[in-house]
C-alpha cells in the first residue's frame, strides 16, 4: 500500500517542485534580472544586455568588415594608407564585488555609488582630454571567494578588455585578484581592504587609497590619550574585543603591537577576548569584560556581534566609559537601528563621516540620501573617490593606456578640496599606500556619527564617560 | 580568563546559560520527535527556525504586531510547512536509499537559506520593542526581559507538548509508531497521518521558537545554522528521539557552554559542545537518557 | 590486458568516443586564447577529481562524510606551510600533506565508523568543525590570516606556480583526474570494491561473510582523504591565498558533494558528470550575467538537488544507464535496476 502511494506522489512531488521553482525563479528571477540588466547597461551609446553582444564589439566588427569590404573594393592594388584608428569613446574599467551569496549586500552598496559616480562623470562631459570618452564600469561578481575573485579579475582583463581595475572590499579576494593584475600589468585602486599586507607586496600596479588597519589601531590609541587630556577623565585600563577571523584579528594584533609603544600606547590591557564571529550568544565574553573592569572598551566586530554585544552591555548592565569601535559592524545602518538610543555615545573611527565639513561631502551624501533614504558608509565613499580619482588620472594623462594609467596613478596629487574625505590629499607612496590616508573618530548622537576627533575638523564635542544605561 | 570567579557572577553566568538553554530545549524537541518517529535527521531544522523568524519579522514591520502576538501565526504557518515538507520530500524518499533521506533536508536547507538570502538581502534585521533591552534585577542578578519571557513560554510549551504525548491518544499513536512502525500500523494507527503530523509538531517548535527569540535576536538568513548544530549535540545528549533527554539536553548545553566560555576561552566555546557531541557518540550514542540505538 | 580483451575494447564505439573526447580535452588550452576558458575547466576538472574522492567513501561504500573540506584543508595548509618554513617544493609537500591527512582521517573514522547513518554524517561534521575552528585560531599556521603564498617568477613545476600561462595547472589537474578515474574504476572492478559495494549493500550480511567492514571503510576513507589533501594543495597553488574560513566550510564540502550525487554516486563517471553540468554553468552565468540576484543560482541548486535525490537517488548517471539499458537485453536491466553493482563497465 505505502509502495502504491509512493509511485504517485514520486510523480505529484516533481510537478510540485518544478511548479513551486518555476513559480519562485519567474517572480524573483525575472523581477531581478530586470533591474539586473538595467545595472549592466553601460553608458556607452550602445547598450550591453549580456556577454559579447555589446555596441562595442559590433562597432569594431562592423568597422573591420567596413574596411576589408573597403580593401577589396578598391579599384588598384596601390597600398591606402591605414585609416586613423576609430576615436576612443569610452574607458572601460573593471569593479569587482560580491553580488551573490552571503555577502552580497558589500556589493549592492559598491554598486549604487559607482553608478552615481559614473552617471556624474558621464553627464559632465566624460574624459575631456579623450574627447569626451565615456566611463564605463563592468562589474565581475567575486561570491567573496578568493578564487573567484582572481578568475573575475582574468576575465574582465582579458575578455572584457578593461584598462583598469577596482574591488574588492574582502583583503583575501583583493589578494589574488590583484596578483593577476599585477601579471597582466593592468592597474589596481583599492578602495576599501584594510589589511596591511595588502601593500607590503612590493607590487607595482596596486594602489590603495583606504587607511589600513595599523594606521586605525595608532588613531584609536592616539585619540585616547587626547581623550585623557583633554577631559581630565583617567584612561588606564582598556579591552580590547574582536572577533576571530582576518579583520578582527588584524585590529586586535595592531592594538597589541602599537600598545607596546608608550608614546602611542601604554595603557593597561586587561581583557583581550577573541570571539567567533556570529555568535548567538555573548553573555560569557561580557561577564568576563565586567569582571577586567576596564575604562575603555577597544572592539572590532561585524553586525550581528556589534548589535548582540551592545544588547548584552545593557542587560548586564556592563557600563565602560567608552566603547571605541574599528568601524565595520559598529557603523552600518543596521546596528544603529538596533541599538536605537543605546547605540548612542559610541564611538568609532572611519576615514569619513556624513559631517564631514566639506561641500563635496555634504552634497554627496544629500544626493545618496534623497535616492536611497540612508546615509553612505565609509566604505562607499571610498568607492565614490576611486572612480573619480580615475576620472582625474585619465584626465591627466589623456590616454587608455594601462601603463600611461598606472604612471600617473603614482605620480598623481589630489588635492584636499577634491575629496570627500578630511584628508590632506590622496598621494600615492611607493608601496601603493595613499600617504595621507587618515582616520577620524566620531561618536554616534541619535542615529547619526558625528566627527569628533581630530579637534579641528570636530563637528560635534565629544561626551566622555557615556551615560550608563540607567540613565538614558 | 577567570581565575577563581565569585559566586554572584558565577550565578549570573549560570543563569544566563539557563535562558539560553531553554530555547535550545524546544528547538531540539522538535527535531529529537521527527527523527523518533520518522528516522529521519531534519537538517533543515535550522532554516525553519530562520523562516519563523523572518515570519514574525515581516508581522512586526508592515503589521506592527509584536512577535509575542505573532507566535501562534508562525507556529501554524511552521506547522504546515512541516506537513508539506513531509509530504512533497520526505514520503517519497522512506525507501529511497540513505543517501536520499540524508540530502533531500540538505537540499532544503540550501534552497531555504538562499531563498531568504534573495528576498530579505543578507542585511542583519531587528525587531525592537518597548521591551526589548530593559534588564529585570533580582538582586544583583540582571535578568534580560525579553529572554526571560522566551524562557517561560518554551518551557510552558515543552511542557503542553509532554503532556499531549503522554496523554492524549494521538501522542500516544506518535510514540507508539516511533518505537515500532509495522506494530502500529497493525494496531489500526494510520502511520502516514501521523507522520506528517509529528513532522509538522516538530517544525512548529521551532515555529513558536522563532517568533520568541526575534524579540532579541537578530534575523539573518544563516541563523538557522548557528542553532541547529547546537540542537544536533543536544538531541545527541539527551537521546535521539527521546523528547524529555533533549529538554533536559538543551538546559544543560546552555549553561555548559556559558560556564565554558566564561572559564575558558569564548574562542573555543564551540568546540566544548562538538566535543562533548563527538565524546557521547562514540562512547554512549544513545545518549545520557538513551533509548536505545536505532539504525 | 590479454589481446583478446585489447581487441574487445577497440571495437567498441565507445572507445572511439573517449578517446576523441580525451583529445579535444588535451588540445584545448592549446587552440584556445581566452584564459576565461581554461580557468573553467580548471575548476570543472579539480571540482570532478574532489566529488570522485568522495565517492570513494560515499559512493562505493556508502558511508556520507561531510569531513571533505576539512582534509582539503590539510592538504593545503601542510604543502604552503612546508613550503614557506622549509623550501619544501609543493609536489613533495603534497605528498606530505596526503599523508598526514590520512593519517587524520584513520585516527577520526575508526571510532566513527561505529556508527552508521545519520550519526556517522553526524559526527564526520562535528569533527570538520572541530578542524574549521582550530585552523581558524591557530596563531602558528596563520590563523585568520591563514597562509600567503608568495608570488615567484619565473614559472617552474619545481616551485608549482605558473603565471605566463595557465596551461601547466591544466594538464596537471586533466591528468591527475584520469588517474583517479584510473583508480576508482581498478577498485570497482576489484575485490576491494566488491566488498565496498558488499558493505554498502548490507554491513551486516557482509560481516557475516567474513569481510572486515571496519578495515574496508577505513581503506576508503584514506584513499578518500589523501586524494582530497592533493586537491587541496593543488588549489593553494592555483590561488596562493588559503584560509580556514574560506575553504574548510560546509559550504565547500556541500560544493564537493553535490555534484557527486546528481552525476550519480557508485559510478565512476558520475561525479565527473555532475561537476561537467554543475561548475561551467556557475561560471557562465556569472560572466553573462554577473551572478544571479544574490542567491537564486543557490536556490535553484538546492531545489535541484532535492528533485534529484527524490527522483533520480542514482543520479544522472543512473539515468543514463537505464536508459542505455533498455537498449540492452532484459537480464542486463533487471540486474541494473537492482541497483548498482550490476554489471560494472567502464562507465
Amino acid at each position: 500500500m505505502f509502495r502504491r502511494k509512493n509511485k504517485a506522489g514520486v510523480t505529484t512531488t516533481t510537478i510540485a517542485i518544478l511548479a513551486i521553482v518555476l513559480l519562485i525563479v519567474g517572480v524573483v528571477g525575472g523581477y531581478f534580472a530586470g533591474e539586473m540588466t538595467g545595472y549592466q547597461r553601460g553608458y556607452g551609446e550602445g547598450e550591453e544586455t549580456g556577454y559579447g553582444t555589446g555596441y562595442e564589439k559590433g562597432h569594431k566588427e562592423g568597422y573591420d568588415k567596413g574596411y576589408e569590404a573597403g580593401l577589396a573594393a578598391a579599384p588598384t592594388p596601390t597600398p591606402t594608407p591605414p585609416p586613423p584608428p576609430p576615436p576612443i569613446t569610452e574607458v572601460v574599467i573593471g569593479a569587482l564585488y560580491p553580488f551573490t551569496g552571503p555577502e552580497a549586500l558589500v556589493g549592492e552598496l559598491a554598486r549604487r555609488v559607482i553608478e552615481m559616480a559614473v552617471r556624474e562623470i558621464n553627464e559632465a562631459g566624460g574624459i575631456k582630454s579623450l574627447g569626451g570618452a565615456k566611463l564605463r564600469i563592468v562589474y565581475g561578481d567575486t561570491a567573496a571567494k578568493p578564487e573567484i575573485g582572481m578568475a573575475e579579475a582574468e576575465r574582465l582583463i582579458t575578455e572584457e578588455k578593461v584598462v583598469a581595475l577596482m574591488g574588492c572590499y574582502h583583503s583575501s579576494v583583493t589578494l589574488p585578484s590583484s596578483e593577476a593584475a599585477e601579471r597582466y600589468k593592468i592597474p589596481f585602486v583599492n578602495p576599501e581592504s584594510s589589511s596591511p599586507k595588502l601593500t607590503e607586496r612590493g607590487f607595482e600596479w596596486f594602489f590603495r587609497i583606504h587607511p589600513h588597519d595599523k594606521i586605525f589601531a595608532k588613531v584609536h590609541l592616539q585619540f585616547l590619550h587626547d581623550l585623557e587630556e583633554k577631559t581630565g577623565v583617567d584612561i588606564k585600563t582598556i579591552a580590547l574585543v574582536y572577533e576571530n577571523t582576518l579583520f578582527g584579528t588584524t585590529a586586535g594584533d595592531a592594538w597589541k603591537e602599537y600598545n607596546k609603544d608608550p608614546e602611542i600606547g601604554g595603557f593597561e590591557i586587561v581583557a583581550d577576548i577573541t570571539y567567533p564571529y556570529e555568535s548567538p550568544d555573548l553573555t560569557s565574553e561580557v561577564m568576563t569584560l565586567k569582571e577586567a573592569n576596564p575604562d575603555v572598551v577597544l572592539m572590532a566586530s561585524y553586525d550581528p556581534d556589534a548589535i548582540l554585544f551592545q544588547k548584552t552591555f545593557v542587560e548586564l548592565d556592563f557600563n565602560p566609559k567608552a566603547i571605541l569601535a574599528m568601524d565595520s559592524g559598529h557603523i552600518h545602518q543596521s546596528f544603529i537601528e538596533a541599538a536605537g538610543k543605546y547605540g548612542d555615545y559610541v564611538l568609532s573611527r572611519d576615514p569619513w563621516f556624513p559631517d564631514v565639513k566639506k561641500d563635496v561631502s555634504l552634497t554627496l551624501d544629500a544626493k545618496y540620501y534623497e535616492l536611497y533614504g540612508s546615509h553612505l558608509v565609509g566604505d562607499q565613499v571610498e568607492e565614490y573617490t576611486a572612480v573619480y580619482l580615475f576620472k582625474w588620472v585619465l584626465e591627466k594623462c589623456g590616454s587608455t593606456d594601462p601603463t600611461a594609467i598606472r604612471d600617473t596613478l603614482r605620480t598623481i596629487e589630489v588635492p584636499k578640496e577634491w575629496i570627500p574625505q578630511s584628508w590632506e590629499g590622496i598621494k600615492f607612496g611607493p608601496d601603493g599606500q595613499n600617504i595621507y590616508a587618515a582616520g577620524a573618530i566620531a561618536q554616534l548622537f541619535d542615529g547619526v556619527y558625528c566627527t569628533v576627533w581630530p579637534w579641528d575638523v570636530a563637528a560635534r564635542e565629544v561626551v566622555f564617560p557615556q551615560p550608563t544605561w540607567d540613565q538614558r | 580568563m577567570a581565575l577563581l570567579p565569585d559566586p554572584v557572577t558565577l550565578l549570573q553566568v549560570i543563569i544566563n546559560g539557563l535562558l539560553a538553554g531553554g530555547i535550545y530545549s524546544l528547538v531540539s524537541i522538535g527535531l529529537t520527535l521527527i527523527y523518533g518517529t520518522l528516522d529521519i535527521v531534519n537538517f533543515a531544522h535550522g532554516e525553519m527556525l530562520m523562516v519563523s523568524m523572518y515570519i514574525s519579522y515581516v508581522l512586526f514591520t508592515f503589521m506592527g504586531l509584536d512577535p509575542l502576538l505573532s507566535m501562534p501565526i508562525c507556529t501554524f504557518f511552521l506547522f504546515l510547512i512541516g506537513v508539506a515538507t513531509q509530504k512533497l520530500l520526505i514520503n517519497p524518499v522512506l525507501r529511497a536509499p540513505m543517501q536520499s533521506q540524508i540530502f533531500v533536508t540538505f537540499g532544503l536547507l540550501v534552497f531555504l537559506q538562499n531563498l531568504a538570502l534573495t528576498i530579505f538581502s543578507p542585511d542583519y534585521k531587528t525587531i525592537s520593542t518597548e521591551y526589548s533591552a530593559i534588564p529585570i534585577r533580582v538582586g544583583p542578578i540582571l535578568v534580560s526581559y525579553p529572554k526571560f519571557i522566551a524562557f517561560v513560554i518554551t518551557i510552558f510549551l515543552s511542557g503542553l507538548l509532554y503532556l499531549f504525548l503522554q496523554k492524549t491518544d494521538t501522542g500516544r499513536a506518535i510514540r507508539a509508531t516511533a518505537q515500532d512502525r509495522e506494530a502500529a500500523e497493525a494496531l489500526g494507527i494510520n502511520t502516514s497521518f501521523i507522520y506528517l503530523l509529528t513532522f509538522g509538531l516538530g517544525a512548529a517548535c521551532v515555529g513558536a521558537t522563532g517568533a520568541l527569540i526575534s524579540t532579541y535576536f537578530y534575523i539573518f538568513p544563516r541563523v538557522g545554522t548557528v542553532f541547529s548544530l547546537t540542537a544536533f549535540v543536544v538531541c545527541v545528549l539527551g537521546g535521539m528521539g527521546n523528547y524529555v533527554g533533549a529538554f533536559t539536553g538543551g538546559l544543560i548545553i546552555g549553561i555548559a557552554e556559558a560556564v565554558g566560555g566564561f572559564l575558558i576561552d569564548p574562542k573555543f566555546k564551540q568546540v566544548v559542545s562538538f566535543i562533548i557531541f563527538i565524546v557521547i557518540l562514540l562512547f554512549k550514542p544513545e545518549g545520557i537518557f538513551g533509548k536505545a540505538l536505532r539504525e | 590486458m590479454r589481446l583478446e580483451e585489447v581487441k574487445g575494447v577497440l571495437r567498441q564505439k565507445r572507445f572511439y568516443a573517449a578517446l576523441a573526447a580525451l583529445f579535444i580535452l588535451f588540445i584545448i588550452p592549446l587552440v584556445t586564447l581566452r584564459p576565461f576558458i581554461v580557468d573553467i575547466f580548471i575548476m570543472t576538472f579539480l571540482w570532478a577529481f574532489l566529488a570522485g574522492a568522495w565517492n570513494v567513501l560515499g559512493g562505493y561504500v556508502g558511508q556520507f562524510s561531510l569531513g571533505p573540506s576539512a582534509f582539503f584543508g590539510i592538504g593545503a595548509y601542510t604543502s604552503s606551510l612546508l613550503f614557506i618554513w622549509l623550501g619544501v617544493p609543493p609536489l613533495l609537500g603534497m605528498v606530505v600533506g596526503a599523508i598526514l591527512s590520512s593519517g587524520v582521517a584513520l585516527v577520526i573514522s575508526y571510532p566513527s565508523f561505529r556508527l552508521r547513518g545519520h550519526y556517522f554524517v553526524l559526527i564526520t561534521l562535528a569533527f570538520a568543525e572541530i578542524l574549521r575552528i582550530a585552523f581558524l585560531n591557530w596563531t602558528l599556521v596563520g590563523g585568520a590570516y591563514g597562509v600567503w603564498l608568495p608570488v615567484i617568477h619565473p614559472d617552474s613545476l619545481y616551485n608549482f606556480q605558473f603565471h605566463t600561462t595557465k596551461a601547466p595547472y591544466y594538464y596537471i589537474v586533466l591528468i591527475s583526474l584520469l588517474l583517479e578515474l584510473i583508480l576508482v574504476h581498478k577498485i570497482e572492478k576489484s575485490k576491494i570494491g566488491y566488498y565496498f559495494k558488499a558493505i554498502r549493500e548490507d554491513e551486516d550480511a557482509a560481516e557475516a561473510l567474513g569481510i572486515s567492514a571496519t578495515k574496508y571503510k577505513l581503506i576508503a576513507a584514506v584513499i578518500g582523504s589523501a586524494l582530497f589533501a592533493m586537491g587541496g594543495t593543488f588549489f593553494a597553488q592555483y590561488v596562493l591565498i588559503i584560509r580556514a574560513p574560506d575553504i574548510m566550510t560546509l559550504d565547500r564540502t556541500l560544493s564537493i558533494v553535490f555534484p557527486a550525487i546528481i552525476g550519480g554516486m557508485g559510478t565512476t563517471m558520475g561525479p565527473i558528470l555532475g561537476s561537467f553540468i554543475l561548475t561551467p554553468i556557475d561560471y557562465i552565468i556569472r560572466a553573462s550575467l554577473g551572478g544571479l540576484y544574490r542567491g537564486v543560482h543557490m536556490i535553484l541548486e538546492g531545489a535541484f538537488l532535492m528533485a534529484i535525490v527524490i527522483i533520480m537517488p542514482s543520479g544522472i548517471m543512473g539515468l543514463l544507464k537505464k536508459t542505455y539499458a533498455k537498449k540492452a537485453t532484459k537480464t542486463s536491466r533487471i540486474s541494473l535496476e537492482k541497483g548498482a553493482a550490476g554489471r560494472s563497465d567502464v562507465w
